[in-house]
């Protein structure tokens, strides 16, 4: 029994490279863990200045802006100028985050949740808590979010879809057309938060309707040498 | 007229008899709860008999299929007749339907079946109590011989009458310490009856931990008693009762993050200044200061604030947002901190935001000098870089600006975020429920308090937060072997338990989870009056 908020979030960047992005965009949603509902104060959105200079990036550390990550978020090199510094940004995300993390311990952090995090958006997280905090002080680990659990949904769609001819992609775009989604407000980092939200929000619901009503007995599922392979 | 010898107050019996016992002696826990309602007692022998019986071995005993204490809880409500072994003992066994409860009735049966004096029932209680077998044979022997010379009964009966004391005695509790327990627990329960404030006072002081607290805090609410939070207007170390008001005021030395040290710093700047009347802003800027013996630290500020204890008693500032801003003043260098607590001070709280403060120092410039320990200020100055802040730090400034005009997320108050505060702080939610803020709340029929009465008959929903859950395993019934449930849910009005028999508990295992917020449709039980048995249940 999950008891732990989830919270769905999403970086805007300014490239492709999680290592060497500036994140431009933060959004979040955070869930209740048993209503499946946005928590009250649960959505956080805000943008984040970056180095538009690409020399003066390279000499921080950073790839120089893709043309194609602007033309993706529709923004502009003068309006990535603007905005709060990362360091409050994060400072404030953190404190969001926070805010659902009942007994304040990392056992009962909220678990981390988005479209292909586990290959991007994660390690945006590490590298912002090791620049700016908080961290855990025994691993140096992120403190932000359950540092076990954290779902991703792209896994979690290509499991229920790879026997499905009907859907060969697993990009954020395709599966909005695919699932009769609005496409209007796409790349921005909070409606991307919600769609990812939504289409979380459904299968979690399919699945616990699926175990209440006993449709699929798990337990003993391999009892008494049901196994394939042996 | 408070006489807490009175063994005869109604209202003391009505108490104990229908289970309000949290924090009376011996009775406190679930276990001595729930068997006071089924044995009802209203005298100090049926309380001394109540206490007695509900020790782990006569709940264990085994007799005729129950145990010792249902068999009496069965004779004594007359669904079943007393019985005993023979009719010699019904005169020393009466008092408790024929159930050996006290040590002192064993001895008793010696005396008069056996003409055992003073000295050798002694010797039986002391062979079966501390089990010396050597010393049990001769009573034994002695019980048997001493039944045949009496004649009361026969020696065969005599012997079947020892067995039985034998397995019974293992269990049984000394009369004298059962009356004098009963004394001490009708006392208790006359207080909790009579003074019911002072009762929850005592307690709340002396309470063990924070889940103590927690269930004081819920029966004084069942008992019409308001429990309100620690607030600078209402400043007690301790749990305090507010008699005219019918309140008792959460101490803030009890909660969490809370040193005694902070207790003094607070209680002593109430002595010079006026801190009843402190605003957010004044809050922030004396507590979160730079001054010894003024500041305190982060961990209890933030306490102080999530708990509402600023902010003042109507001011409806938002404990999010002072947690919010609190976080943003926080992150400023100790001389930032006191270049505008200087002006707060040089221009008497002209601004109600603590971004328009932060702006008004990046305008400002001030000097100080040796000669001159205080800040002055001089007129405005446009050029920044000639305040304390370094250039590169004034854009962090400014951003910190933008960030408290328009935050990233909402800093409203919900009454789910405040109760979960107060829940990780004190250990209770006493502002709000978690289930408050709930708009499915509103499907509810009736509040846990109103059940809780016995103000309430038949049907009835309740929104609830689940605060524990006791499974059970059914051993009588068409469900014998299953498994069913006890709840123990709150609403902002205390708290009420709530039976879920097997099929019910089965169909709706999967929403009833420790600190889950869910509406139950149920049935007020016909047995007690004031708990209730769930039907159905769905999220809220």
């Amino acid at each position: 029994m999950n008891y732990r908020d989830i919270i769905v979030f999403d970086f805007e960047t300014t490239g492709r490279n999680a290592e060497k992005c500036q994140p431009t965009q933060i959004a979040a949603v955070a869930i209740h863990a048993r209503k499946l509902k946005i928590q009250p104060n649960g959505i956080f959105e805000s943008t984040m200045r970056c180095i538009t200079n690409d020399d003066k990036a390279i000499a921080a550390g950073f790839d120089p802006i893709e043309e194609g990550a602007l033309e993706v978020t529709k923004r502009t090199r003068a309006s990535l100028a603007k905005g709060p510094m990362p360091k409050t940004v994060w400072k404030n995300f953190a404190k969001f985050c926070d805010q659902f993390n009942f007994k304040k311990t990392p056992w009962y952090a909220p678990i981390a949740a988005g479209y292909n995090i586990n290959g991007f958006d994660m390690k945006i997280v590490d590298r912002l808590c090791r620049e700016y905090g908080p961290t855990n002080d025994k691993n140096g680990e992120q403190k932000i979010f359950h540092p076990i659990h954290r779902i991703d949904l792209m896994q979690h769609i290509y499991c229920w879809f790879e026997n499905n001819a009907d859907v060969n992609k697993y990009n954020m775009d395709y599966l909005r057309g695919y699932f009769g989604m609005p496409s209007e407000n796409a790349h921005d980092a909070l409606q991307d938060v919600k769609d990812t939200a939504n289409i979380l929000i459904r299968f979690l619901k399919l699945q616990r309707h699926i175990i209440e009503n006993q449709k699929v007995q798990f337990k003993n599922a391999f009892a008494n040498g049901n196994l394939d392979i042996t | 007229m408070f006489d807490i010898n009175d063994f005869d107050d109604d209202s003391t019996w009505d108490l104990i008899s229908e289970g309000r016992t949290k924090g009376v002696f011996q009775l406190e826990s679930q276990l001595g709860s729930s068997w006071a309602k089924k044995v009802k007692p209203r005298s100090i022998t049926e309380l001394s008999a109540l206490i007695s019986l509900i020790r782990p071995g006569c709940l264990k005993a085994i007799m005729d299929g129950k145990s010792m204490t249902q068999t009496y809880v069965d004779r004594k409500s007359g669904k079943e007749p007393s019985k005993y072994h023979h009719p010699s003992l019904e005169s020393t066994l009466s008092e408790t339907y024929g159930v050996l409860v006290y040590q002192e009735q064993s001895m008793m049966i010696a005396k008069v079946l056996s003409g055992f004096d003073l000295k050798e029932a002694d010797s039986l209680r002391k062979a079966i109590g501390k089990k010396k077998a050597k010393l049990m044979l001769e009573v034994k022997e002695r019980f048997i011989s001493g039944a045949g010379e009496q004649g009361i009964v026969s020696e065969e009966i005599a012997e079947e009458i020892f067995s039985w004391i034998e397995k019974s005695s293992r269990y049984a509790f000394n009369k004298s310490h059962g009356i004098a327990y009963a004394v001490n627990t009708y006392q208790s329960a006359y207080c909790k009856a009579h003074k019911p404030l002072k009762f929850f006072e005592v307690y709340l002081n002396h309470a063990k931990d924070s889940d103590d607290i927690k269930e004081f805090v819920m029966d004084a609410k069942n008992h019409g008693i308001e429990v309100y939070p620690p607030s600078l207007s209402r400043l007690f170390p301790d749990f305090t009762m507010d008699k005219d008001k019918n309140i008792i005021c959460f101490g803030i030395s009890k909660a969490k993050n809370v040193s005694a040290a902070d207790v003094q710093i607070i209680e002593k700047l109430g002595k010079t200044r006026d801190i009843e009347s402190f605003t957010w802003l004044d809050c922030l800027f004396t507590f979160g200061g730079v001054k010894q013996g003024e500041k305190l630290g982060k961990r209890t500020i933030e306490t102080l604030i999530s708990i509402g204890a600023f902010g003042g008693e109507n001011n409806k500032m938002h404990r999010n947002k002072m947690l919010y801003e609190y976080n943003v003043w926080n992150s400023l260098s100790a001389s930032i901190k006191k270049h505008i607590i200087g002006l707060h001070k040089f221009y008497s709280g002209a601004f109600d935001d603590l971004h328009a403060w932060i702006s008004l120092a990046l305008e400002y410039k001030y000097i100080s000098s040796k000669d001159s320990p205080e800040y002055k200020y001089v007129a405005k100055e446009s050029d920044r870089g000639r305040l304390v802040v370094q250039p590169k730090k004034v854009s962090e400034l400014l951003d910190l600006v933008e960030s408290l005009k328009s935050p990233p997320y909402s800093t409203e108050d919900h009454a789910w975020t405040i109760a979960n505060l107060e829940n990780r702080l004190i250990g209770c939610s006493l502002t709000c429920s978690v289930v408050d803020g709930s708009t499915k709340s509103n499907l509810a029929k009736n509040m846990c308090r109103d059940i809780q009465n016995s103000a309430i008959i038949g049907k009835t929903s309740i929104a609830v937060s689940i605060a524990s859950i006791r499974e059970y395993e059914t051993k009588k019934g068409k469900n014998a072997g299953s498994i069913m449930a006890f709840l123990s849910v709150e609403d902002s009005s205390g708290s009420l338990d709530v039976t879920a028999f097997p099929e019910d508990y089965n169909k709706h295992k999967s929403l009833l989870s420790e600190g889950n917020t869910v509406l139950i449709n149920g049935t007020v039980s016909s047995r007690d009056g004031n708990s209730l048995i769930l039907n159905t249940v769905s999220q809220i």
